[in-house]
């Protein structure tokens, strides 16, 4: 409908098309203002976000007994611990059939004292991964390399998983993954240096025992979910994920950290991945293991609405935004991570999809005051 | 053209223009400036709380980075403030931590040598 039309004194019959029109033209301009506040909820999602953190060894023994000719790497052992293109060698593994992983005729070395970092009980352990960068002499007889770990410090262990060396010069294999339980259920306190072992085990499928193995670095990285949400109240008994109203707080707690001193972070839905909004530092846990933050999300006027992330770490300071502090959970120490939608009417002073809505509700008033005019005039 | 008509055109505009400012320039600034803003210092059983907001007025966004030195241990924090918003910090100070009672914290402009703020609280 055109506007020079809309004012045009109409007889009754015009009058009878134009309502329809306009009615449907405000109405339009009503639903797409809704469509542009609403549809930000629809592709955001909430949620705890797993923490990935990967610790190197700092401790060996080779096992001595019944385990190929006794001796696991003995030459530098010690050299597994860095990525440095230095090798712990294994000459002449084995002793007579050493084909099976968990047979007497297989070298066998242990790796522990990895130093993880104190994941909070009741974290869910998603997953374990090993990565072992090995060489060997040759490929003759396939040799492999085999890893098993231990959660009571060497007295019981998991399936080996067993891999054939496809190359001689120093290659990455990985063993696990982030959603691979080696098949059980991890706990927090497993993970501790008394209590994880890596076993490495070198064999091949023929005879003599002329293998050659060389290991250059055996990290493990250990992919996790810390018990630490947010909460719509402040008594904190309700999880929520959703942020819609101005004035909202979201209170976060976290359960079973030990005890120690720790930061809060809360990043926006910003440039790369969110900018850091708010840092609470130094808070101390005690006993209960406890930790509790929270942030008002009106503090700010132009933050970004969308998926927030409250991040915890042990007293160190993030990166300014989100994905750099995630790309480097070790440098940072990252113990949790919280993601949670904070829609844009929960931030702003004066919200553009407010203004949004205000301009077409004054357009719409405007519009119907005018019609009723026109009408007023029509009539006499 | 009659005088209802320019009314209407016009209106559409303006409010037009008010929605086009309240939704890409929300902040009507006047100076351009970095400030510390809602400082407050919460005195508990075991602890101080010290918050306090930095707020980017300047053109640009800006990289701060604070030094908070506690009894002879420092802590740092290095942020980005996008412009025209603010930051918040709590630092939670513990009693036995601070025997002198004396909290120092500065605050640098991301390049600049020389603080922009510089606040010594004395917390007994």
């Amino acid at each position: 409908m055109s506007i020079g039309k809309m004012f045009t004194y109409p007889t009754n019959r015009e009058t009878r098309q134009a309502r329809p029109r306009g009615v449907i033209t405000a109405a339009s301009l009503l639903l797409a203002v809704l469509t542009f506040v609403f549809s930000a909820s629809l592709a955001l999602a909430g949620g705890n976000v797993t923490v990935t953190r990967t610790s190197n060894p700092s401790a060996n023994a080779a096992i001595t007994a019944s385990a190929g000719d006794n001796d696991g790497f003995q030459t530098t052992p010690t050299n597994a611990y860095a990525n440095d293109a230095t090798f712990a060698v294994d000459p002449n593994s084995g002793s007579g059939d050493n084909s099976v992983a968990t047979g007497t005729g297989a070298d066998k070395h242990d790796f522990y004292n990895y130093g993880f970092p104190s994941i909070p009980t009741g974290s869910t352990i998603n997953g374990i991964s090993v990565r072992a960068d090995i060489a060997v002499d040759s490929l003759t007889n396939a040799p492999y390399t085999a890893i098993r770990l231990s959660w009571d410090g060497g007295t019981t262990w998991t399936t080996e998983k067993q891999t054939t060396l496809t190359a001689t010069t120093e290659t990455t294999y990985t063993y696990g993954g982030s959603a691979d339980t080696w098949g059980r259920a991890w706990a927090a306190p497993e993970f501790t240096n008394a209590n994880f072992r890596v076993q490495v085990i070198n064999g091949d499928t023929g005879s003599p025992n002329n293998r050659d193995f060389s290991l250059d670095w055996l990290p493990v990285t250990i992919t996790f979910t810390a018990p630490w949400d947010s909460y719509s109240d402040s008594g904190r008994t309700t999880i929520s994920d959703d942020f819609t109203t101005y004035g909202n707080t979201v209170y976060m707690k976290g359960t079973g950290y030990p005890a120690g001193t720790y930061n809060v972070v809360y990043f926006d839905a910003g440039a790369n991945g969110g900018q850091k909004t708010q840092t609470e530092s130094g808070i101390s846990v005690v006993g209960d293991g406890i930790l509790n933050s929270q942030y008002l999300l009106n503090t700010f006027p132009s933050r970004i609405g969308g998926t927030w992330h409250a991040l915890v770490s042990d007293n160190t300071s993030f990166a300014s935004d989100y994905n750099a502090s995630i790309a480097a959970p070790d440098i940072y120490g990252m113990l949790g991570n919280d993601a949670f939608t904070v829609q844009t009417a929960a931030i702003p002073e004066f919200p553009g999809p407010a203004a949004g809505i205000m301009v077409a509700g004054l357009c719409f008033g405007l519009y119907y005051w005018m019609r009723k005019r026109r009408l007023a005039y029509a009539k006499a | 053209m009659p005088r209802l008509r320019i009314f209407y055109v016009l209106s559409i505009g303006i409010l037009g223009v008010l929605a086009g400012l309240a939704i890409f320039r929300p902040l009507v600034g006047g100076h351009e400036f970095s400030a510390i803003a809602r400082e407050s210092v919460l005195e508990e059983k075991d602890q101080w709380i010290i918050q306090f907001d930095i707020i980017n007025q300047e053109e640009t966004d800006m990289s701060y980075r604070m030094v908070w030195t506690t009894g002879g241990e420092t802590y740092t924090e290095t942020v980005l403030v996008p412009k025209g918003t603010g930051y918040s910090h709590i630092r939670h100070v513990y009693k036995e931590t601070v025997p002198e009672y004396k909290v120092n914290m500065t605050l640098f402009r991301e390049g600049e040598s020389a603080p922009f703020e510089q606040v010594t609280y004395h917390l007994k």
